[in-house]
């Protein structure tokens, strides 16, 4: 993929781990500084394997997180905003913002083979074989299964609560196919942006024979409010392009790749507390995060406390 | 095209409620799809209007058994269902549903068929006013709560779940509990010209009961709707509930079943329109439960008599 062409900013890397990078922009340190903030960027440049989610990943993500929190250069500012992406600033591989739950690992279920992918691409047009048609059977299964289980809810808990309340705007960049648990982290976030062009965004689970669980189903029903597109993309498994995706107002707005970064970028720096868009005067972090607790009330709820073996009609 | 008559068997057929099932199989090999069962549940109880009193229930109780264990059908989750009045040959099928058998529940217990319910939107009296106040004090009298609870537990949660893609196909005026079960649906198409949809109970004074309203919020989420809607009791033609989002489509009515027949066709699991690979009946019974939470425990579990503000 080509760069970002005008992505010009200093930045630092605050973290850097197995693919899994934090940076952080310090407008009033760029070149013809007029603003302050800081633009935060969590790049999730696992593409070796598709940015599956497995206990590596979320182990990493929780670091990530962790610093984004703490960070002496973050720590004492609240007027920041937050880029998610697997956009590859160099032009190197990024064909997934995340392909979802890493099946393979469920399959295994317990063993730390890390997926290498390959029978458990969702998100491409490869047909499915025969054999990955057991894979699924097993991994529908292995959902159940407490190792699985504990990880499908520390994603929910440690790494999805968090970003949906984060005290801050978020933004998810995505640059390619967004499936499954990889939607959700996107609808975590306050805004989403998508790459024309290439990419799915899709929720898998009816194809798969699953069930979305509590805390999923929640967060899509937040951030989906519009029951036509709750159907066709719960229901009918649709995968949806980037137009498709807008028109649904699933997505913000779609960009060209090589703008993709860049237009978040402006959003995030819109989206300063202190910018001139918003100027949010007496803004305050511990306040932003209960406004977004009591918008987002039922997905918080079941994210943060919910169980995989929580019945589906339960009201958490 | 809706299938010729030699595909179609009856698989239930009592008191004006009838459930055919249409095997694709059977169809000419060029056909779109050629395998899959659209399954049909007819309301043709016109001549009492398909209002909901206890006989209804117990029918439509047998018939939802009966997709679900038929030979024909429990073996295969490559299937869709359309719920409709239609007549398909032109007979009389003024109403989907004309809602809650008022005059049922004005005599609250006996089993009398009513022949001329007070809903029918065209009378309007005093004397209708009066029927009116004691229906509304026997809603909360126990034989009422007992049907409406049965409607709500049995029949509108059951299908709101159902492992399959549900089509209202809405042939008239749909009323009340009418529209309830329309809602209960995936999809909603509805002829055009003729018959309203409405929610009476604001006009009758009556609440709308936790289920009803839940249901109402999970399927209609445009708050403009839901206030005129609900609030004000609008009459809406089929036009009108196009535009309001709470139907999918309007048809002519000679089109319509033949529309609703597509649409089911184009939901099975199997159709080269969706194909959803590994289809799971339970588990897609779990995401509509989990899409539709709220709507779901009220209807469950909830009795006329919870207060409004309940969280159920």
């Amino acid at each position: 993929m080509p760069p970002s062409a005008a992505f010009t900013q200093v930045v630092q890397t605050l973290f850097d781990k197995d693919g899994i990078i934090v940076t952080a922009a310090d407008m009033s340190k760029q070149p013809k500084a007029e603003i302050e903030g800081i633009v935060v960027t969590l790049f999730l440049h696992r593409h070796n394997e598709k940015n599956v989610i497995n206990p590596t990943m979320i182990s990493l993500l929780i670091d990530a997180l962790d610093t984004i929190d703490t960070h002496p250069m973050l720590a004492d500012n609240h007027n920041k905003a937050l880029i998610i992406t697997g956009v590859s600033l160099e032009g190197g591989n990024d064909k997934f913002f995340s392909n979802g739950l890493d099946l393979e690992w469920m399959l295994n279920s317990g063993d730390s083979n890390p997926g290498n992918g390959s029978n458990t691409e969702l998100g491409s047009d490869e047909e499915i074989t025969a054999n990955s048609d057991v894979a699924f059977e097993k991994a529908r299964e292995n959902v159940s299964s407490s190792t699985t289980s504990q990880m499908v809810e520390s994603f929910c808990s440690n790494v999805l609560a968090r970003i949906l309340v984060l005290p801050f705007l978020t933004i998810a960049a995505i640059n390619g196919h967004c499936i499954g648990a990889g939607l959700f982290i996107a609808l975590s976030c306050d805004f989403r942006i998508m790459r024309t062009e290439r990419g799915f965004l899709q929720w898998p689970e009816a194809r798969l024979g699953m069930r979305l669980s509590k805390g999923f189903a929640e967060l899509s029903k937040a951030k989906v409010t519009e029951p036509v597109v709750i159907r066709e993309g719960v229901l009918m498994a649709k995968k949806y392009t980037s137009r498709e995706a807008l028109t649904r107002s699933i997505i913000d707005h779609e960009f060209p790749i090589e703008e993709l970064y860049d237009q978040a970028f402006k959003l995030a720096v819109n989206g300063l507390p202190e910018s001139a868009a918003m100027k949010l005067d007496y803004f305050s972090p511990k306040g932003y995060t209960e406004i977004k607790t009591e918008l987002y009330t039922d997905a918080y709820r079941a994210l943060k406390f919910g169980r995989v073996e929580d019945l589906p009609h339960c009201r958490l």
